[in-house]
C-alpha cells in the first residue's frame, strides 16, 4: 500500500513537472502532448513492461492540473491562449502592457487555486450527484447545446457603428464583427462536419480533431505574435495584488460555475462556460474576470477529467478522458480518491511553480525577443501535426488557421471557433447529423 | 509605458491590439499592411480550403478494415467492416419507441458489436430489417474502442447496413463457413420429438396463437408456432417476455425464428424459450402471403357447428348474439357473449384483462359477430374461448338498448371459485330466511333464480338489524342485492356488507 501511494505521488509530481514545459510554451495544448504520451503508453503496455494505470492516471492528472495553471504564463506574457482562455487575453494583455503581467498571473493563479479548493470541496458529493445529474441532463443536452450556440451568436454586441459618413456605412461597420462571428461559427461547423464524418487519418482518428484545434486556436495567435512585433514594457513584481476577498469570491464562484458547467456538458469549453457564468453573474470588474477565467479554465480541464473517475456516473468529458478510456476505465472509489489526491498535490505544486515560471519568463522576454518563442511554438505545432497526421493534417491545420484568423483580424469572439464541435455534435445529438452529413455527400 | 505603433491608440494611448479603430475613443488606427491583408488571406484560405476538404472528403471511399486491425488509436474513425452475424439482431425499446439495436459481427480476425441508436434503430425497425446468426453483413460506421480493446461501431445511416441473408437451402460461403461456427441448423417442427428433450433447437415458423397468463397466475406465456401443419407451443416467463423488443409482433401470422430447449409437459412436447434474444421476428412479407393464403382457406362455422366441434379445436364462428354478460371491472368472472344452438346456449368467454373490446365493438343482443376461438369446456359445459381482441369482429350491430352495462346481474349458476373475494350483483326470489339465534351467527337468506339455482346470502346481525323491519326480505320476495362472494365450508355464499345493498324489485 505505501508503495502504491508513493507510486501515485511520484507520478503526480512527474506529471506536474512535465507540464512546466508544455504549459510555458505558447499555444501548446495539453491534449496534443497527451496524445504522444498515450501512444507511448500504448506501446509500452504491449511490451514486457506491461501497463500500470496507477502510474498513467496520476501522471495525466498532474499533467492536466499543472498545465491548466502554468499555461497562464504564455497566455499573459506571450499572448497565446488555448480555446478556454481566449476570453482572458484582452484584459491580461492590458495588464502586460501596463507592466502588471506578474499581477495578472497572480490573479489567475488565485483563481486556479480557488478552483482546486472548490473541486476538492465538491468531490465528496460528486459520486452521489453526478449519476443523477447525468440521467436528468442526458436527454436534454441537444437543446442546451443549441441554446448555447444561439446565445453565443446573439450575445455578441456590435463593435463600431458609431463612425461612417452614411447610415449604410455605419450599419456595415456595426455588422462587420457580428457577421465575422457568424461566419466563423458556420465555417468551423462545416469543418467539424467534415472532420467527424471523414477523419483525415483512419489510423490515428483519435487525434483527428487535434490539427483543427491547433489551427483554430494555436497558430492564429502565434502568427499574430510573430507579425505584431509588440515590445513588452518593463514588468513590475508587486508584493501584493490589487483585489479583495469579495472580488476573489465573486471571481472564483463565477469561474467554478462556468468551469463546471463546461466540464459537465460535452463540447462546451471553459471559455464558453466562463462567458456564460460571467454574464449570468453580471461580471464587470477586470480583476474578478481574470480570477474567474483562472478558476474556469482549471475547473473545466481538471473537472472534466475528474468526472471520468466518478464511480457509476459513466461521464467521459474532454479529449483526455476520451483518449484514455481506450486503455483504462475507472470503476472504484479508490480510483476516484487517487485522482482527488493527485489534484490536490499537483494543484499546490503548480501554484508555487507559477510564480517561479512567471519570473523566469519575464526575465526571458527581456533578454530574448519573444517572437522566437512563438516561432519555436509554431514549428513544434507543425511538427506534431505532421508527425501524427502527415500532409493531410497540415492541410487541415492550414484551413483551420484561416478560420481561426477571422475573429482575430475582424474582431469577433474567438469562441465562435468552437462551432467545430458544437454544431456537428449538437446536430448529432438531435439525430439530424447523419442526414446532414449524407446531404453533404460525406457518408 | 511604451506605446507601440499599431497596438496602442495614438490618441488615448490605450492598448488596442489588432483593432483598426480604437474601441475606447474611436480614433482610426494606421495598421501595418500585413495585418490588414491577413483578413483577406484568412478568408480566402478558410473558404477555398474548406471547399477543397469537402471535395476530398466526398471523393474518399470509406476504408474497409478487418476487426483485428482496429486499434485504440482508431477511436472515432469511420470505417467499413464485413463479417458474419454471430447472434440475431436485437431491438431494444424505451417506452413505446425503439431506442437501439445491436448486431454482433465476426470476421476472420475478431468480433465486434455494432449499435444503432434512436432514429437509425427506428428506421431499421420500420423497414423490418432483421439479422439472424450466420447472415453476411457489411456495415460502415464510427468506431469506438474502450478498455481491453473492446471494439464497437455505431451505425449512423441505415443504408450503411447491408445484409445478405443466409440461405439454408444452398451451401454456405465456404470461407465464412470454415471460420464461423454455426452451432445450430434450422430444423423442421415435425422433426422434433421426445428424443430431443433437453436439446437446443433452432426453428422458423409462423405464430398461430399467443396467450398471456392471467393476472396473478403462475402460468407461463405461451406461443403456438406452426409450420406445415405441425404446431408446437413455445413457453416463456415474465422476465423473458418483458425483454422482448417487439412484443406487439407476437401476433398470429408473424414469422419467427426461435432457438429454444425442447421440453416435455404432461407428455406433450414444448419449446422452452429462455432468452428473449433467441426469439427473432423475420421479414413480414413472406408471412403476409402465408397469412393471406391461410385466411382464404378459413372455414366459418355456425354456432351449431361450433357446438359440435371437439375440445381443443381452433375454429371461426359467425352467429347472432342472444345474450351478453359483462360482470364489470371488480369481478374476476369472464365476459360472455352467448350464441343460441339447438342444444342450448354456448358462450364465447374472454377475460377483460386479456381481450379488451372498445365500446363500439361490444355487441348487443341481435348483433352478428365473427370470432376465432378455441373450443373448451367448463364443468362439462362447452364454451368458446376468445384469446385476442383481433380474433373478434363485429359484423352487424344489434339493439343499442341491449348493450351490456358495466354491472349486470350475475346468473346464480355462474358463481365461480374465481369470484371469491369480489363483489357481485344478483337477483332472484327469497325462498327461505334463517333468523340468527345468537350474536355470533349470521342471518341467512336463500335466494333462487328461475332455473332453481340457489345461493345463500348471509348478513351479520349488525347489518341485518340496520335494515328497517319492513324492508327485511321475506319468503317469496323478489329482490336484487350486491354482496361479496365468500367461501364457507366449501360452499359459496354472498355476504351483505350494508343494508342499502338489498334492493326491492
Amino acid at each position: 500500500m505505501p508503495f502504491l501511494m508513493l507510486k501515485v505521488f511520484l507520478s503526480t509530481v512527474a506529471g506536474t513537472l512535465v507540464s512546466i514545459v508544455i504549459g510555458c510554451l505558447p499555444a501548446m495544448h495539453v491534449y496534443n502532448v497527451a496524445t504522444l504520451f498515450i501512444v507511448f503508453y500504448a506501446a509500452v503496455s504491449k511490451s514486457v513492461l506491461g501497463s500500470d494505470p496507477y502510474v498513467m492516471m496520476p501522471f495525466m492528472m498532474g499533467l492536466v492540473v499543472g498545465w491548466a495553471i502554468l499555461n497562464t504564463v504564455p497566455t499573459v506574457f506571450l499572448g497565446a491562449p488555448d480555446e478556454s482562455s481566449m476570453l482572458m487575453v484582452f484584459p491580461t494583455q492590458k495588464y502586460l502592457m501596463q507592466g502588471r503581467g506578474y499581477e495578472a498571473t497572480a490573479l489567475t493563479a488565485v483563481g486556479a487555486l480557488g478552483g482546486v479548493i472548490c473541486l476538492l470541496a465538491a468531490s465528496p458529493f460528486l459520486p452521489k450527484i453526478m449519476p443523477i445529474a447525468r440521467r436528468v441532463v442526458g436527454p436534454n443536452i441537444f437543446w442546451i447545446l443549441m441554446l448555447i450556440i444561439v446565445y453565443m451568436v446573439m450575445s455578441e454586441f456590435p463593435k463600431g457603428g458609431d463612425h461612417g459618413d452614411t447610415r449604410l456605412a455605419r450599419l456595415l461597420d456595426a455588422w462587420k464583427s457580428l457577421s465575422a462571428g457568424i461566419l466563423t461559427l458556420l465555417l468551423s461547423g462545416w469543418l467539424g462536419f467534415i472532420l467527424i464524418r471523414k477523419p483525415i487519418t483512419t489510423e490515428y482518428a483519435f487525434s483527428n480533431i487535434m490539427p483543427a484545434f491547433i489551427g483554430l486556436f494555436g497558430v492564429p495567435w502565434v502568427i499574430q505574435n510573430i507579425i505584431s512585433g509588440t515590445e513588452v514594457p518593463k514588468q513590475y513584481f508587486p508584493k501584493s495584488i490589487d483585489c479583495n476577498g469579495f472580488i476573489i469570491f465573486r471571481g472564483v464562484s463565477a469561474g467554478f460555475l462556468g468551469g463546471f458547467f463546461a466540464a459537465f456538458f460535452p463540447i462546451v469549453t471553459g471559455g464558453i462556460g466562463g462567458l456564460l457564468a460571467g454574464h449570468a453573474t453580471a461580471q464587470s470588474d477586470e480583476r474578478s474576470f481574470i480570477i474567474s477565467q483562472g478558476t474556469s479554465k482549471l475547473v473545466y480541464y481538471v473537472g472534466a477529467f475528474m468526472l471520468f473517475f466518478v464511480p457509476m456516473a459513466h461521464i467521459t468529458r474532454g479529449g483526455l478522458a476520451n483518449m484514455l478510456q481506450t486503455m483504462f476505465v475507472p470503476r472504484t472509489m479508490a480510483d476516484y480518491y487517487m485522482v482527488i489526491g493527485a489534484v490536490a498535490i499537483s494543484g499546490a505544486l503548480a501554484f508555487v511553480l507559477l510564480g517561479v515560471m512567471s519570473r523566469a519568463t519575464i526575465w526571458l522576454i527581456t533578454k530574448i525577443d519573444y517572437r522566437y518563442a512563438s516561432i519555436a511554438a509554431l514549428l513544434f505545432m507543425v511538427g506534431i501535426v505532421f508527425g501524427i497526421t502527415r500532409f493531410q493534417g497540415l492541410l487541415l491545420m492550414t484551413v483551420a488557421t484561416g478560420i481561426g484568423m477571422i475573429p482575430i483580424v475582424l474582431h469577433s469572439r474567438r469562441s465562435n471557433c468552437m462551432g467545430v464541435l458544437l454544431i456537428p455534435v449538437a446536430l448529432d445529438m438531435a439525430g439530424y447529423g447523419p442526414a446532414i452529413a449524407k446531404f453533404m455527400g460525406l457518408i | 509605458m511604451k506605446t507601440n505603433k499599431g497596438i496602442s491608440c495614438p490618441s488615448c494611448g490605450r492598448f488596442v491590439g489588432a483593432h483598426d479603430r480604437c474601441p475606447y475613443c474611436g480614433t482610426g488606427l494606421q495598421k501595418r499592411v500585413s495585418l490588414k491583408s491577413l483578413r483577406y488571406i484568412s478568408l480566402i484560405v478558410a473558404i477555398v480550403g474548406l471547399v477543397c476538404l469537402q471535395l476530398m472528403a466526398m471523393s474518399r471511399e470509406t476504408p474497409a478494415k478487418e476487426i483485428s486491425s482496429i486499434t485504440p488509436a482508431m477511436n472515432f474513425a469511420y470505417i467499413k467492416v464485413k463479417g458474419i452475424a454471430t447472434r440475431p439482431m436485437k431491438y431494444y425499446r424505451t417506452g413505446d419507441k425503439v431506442s437501439s439495436c445491436y448486431i454482433y459481427l465476426k470476421d476472420k480476425t475478431g468480433i465486434m458489436r455494432v449499435t444503432a441508436f434512436r432514429q437509425v434503430a427506428e428506421k431499421l425497425y420500420n423497414k423490418d430489417i432483421y439479422i439472424v446468426a450466420g447472415d453476411e453483413v457489411e456495415v460502415s460506421g464510427k468506431i469506438r474502442v474502450v478498455e481491453g480493446d473492446k471494439i464497437s461501431m455505431t451505425l449512423e445511416v441505415p443504408d450503411h447496413l447491408k445484409i445478405k441473408h443466409k440461405d439454408y437451402g444452398k451451401p454456405q460461403n465456404t470461407a465464412a463457413k470454415s471460420k464461423v461456427n454455426h452451432k445450430k441448423q434450422i430444423i423442421k417442427l415435425s422433426d422434433i420429438s421426445a428424443n430431443d428433450v433437453g436439446n437446443n433447437v433452432l426453428v422458423e415458423a409462423i405464430i398461430s396463437e399467443f396467450s398471456k397468463p392471467r393476472e396473478g397466475s403462475k402460468a407461463p406465456y405461451r406461443l403456438i408456432i406452426e409450420q406445415e401443419g405441425t404446431k408446437l407451443p413455445v413457453i416463456f416467463w415474465q422476465n423473458t417476455f418483458s425483454r422482448i423488443a417487439m412484443p406487439e409482433k407476437l401476433v398470429s401470422g408473424s414469422k419467427v425464428q426461435v432457438e429454444a430447449t425442447v421440453g416435455q409437459y404432461r407428455d406433450k412436447i414444448q419449446l422452452r424459450l429462455k432468452r428473449s434474444n433467441n426469439l427473432i421476428f423475420l421479414k413480414a412479407e413472406a408471412v403476409a402471403a402465408k397469412v393471406k393464403n391461410k385466411k382464404s382457406k378459413k372455414q366459418i362455422l355456425t354456432p351449431q357447428e361450433a357446438f359440435e366441434q371437439p375440445k381443443g379445436s381452433r375454429i371461426t364462428v359467425r352467429g347472432k348474439v342472444v345474450d351478453v354478460f359483462f360482470p364489470g371491472e371488480n369481478s374476476r368472472a369472464p365476459n360472455k357473449i352467448y350464441f343460441e344452438t339447438d342444444d342450448g346456449r354456448i358462450p364465447v368467454v374472454f377475460w377483460p384483462s386479456r381481450v379488451v373490446l372498445s365500446q363500439e365493438q361490444i355487441p348487443s343482443v341481435g348483433a352478428e359477430i365473427e370470432v376465432n376461438v378455441t373450443v373448451s369446456a367448463y364443468k362439462e359445459n362447452k364454451q368458446l374461448k376468445l384469446s385476442r381482441a383481433s380474433n373478434y369482429k363485429l359484423i352487424s350491430a344489434g339493439r343499442e338498448a341491449d348493450k351490456p352495462e358495466k354491472s349486470k346481474f350475475m346468473p346464480l349458476d355462474e358463481l365461480w371459485d374465481a369470484q371469491v373475494g369480489s363483489f357481485v350483483k344478483l337477483k332472484g326470489q327469497t325462498v327461505k330466511v334463517y333468523e340468527s339465534q345468537k350474536e355470533t351467527a349470521p342471518f341467512k337468506i336463500i335466494v333462487a333464480d328461475n332455473e332453481s339455482n340457489t345461493v345463500t346470502v348471509v348478513a351479520w346481525p349488525d347489518v341485518w338489524n340496520s335494515i328497517p323491519e319492513s324492508k327485511r326480505p321475506k319468503v317469496g320476495d323478489k329482490i336484487s342485492l350486491k354482496g361479496k362472494v365468500k367461501k364457507y365450508k366449501q360452499r359459496k355464499q354472498i355476504q351483505l356488507k350494508r343494508a342499502e345493498d338489498i334492493i326491492w324489485n
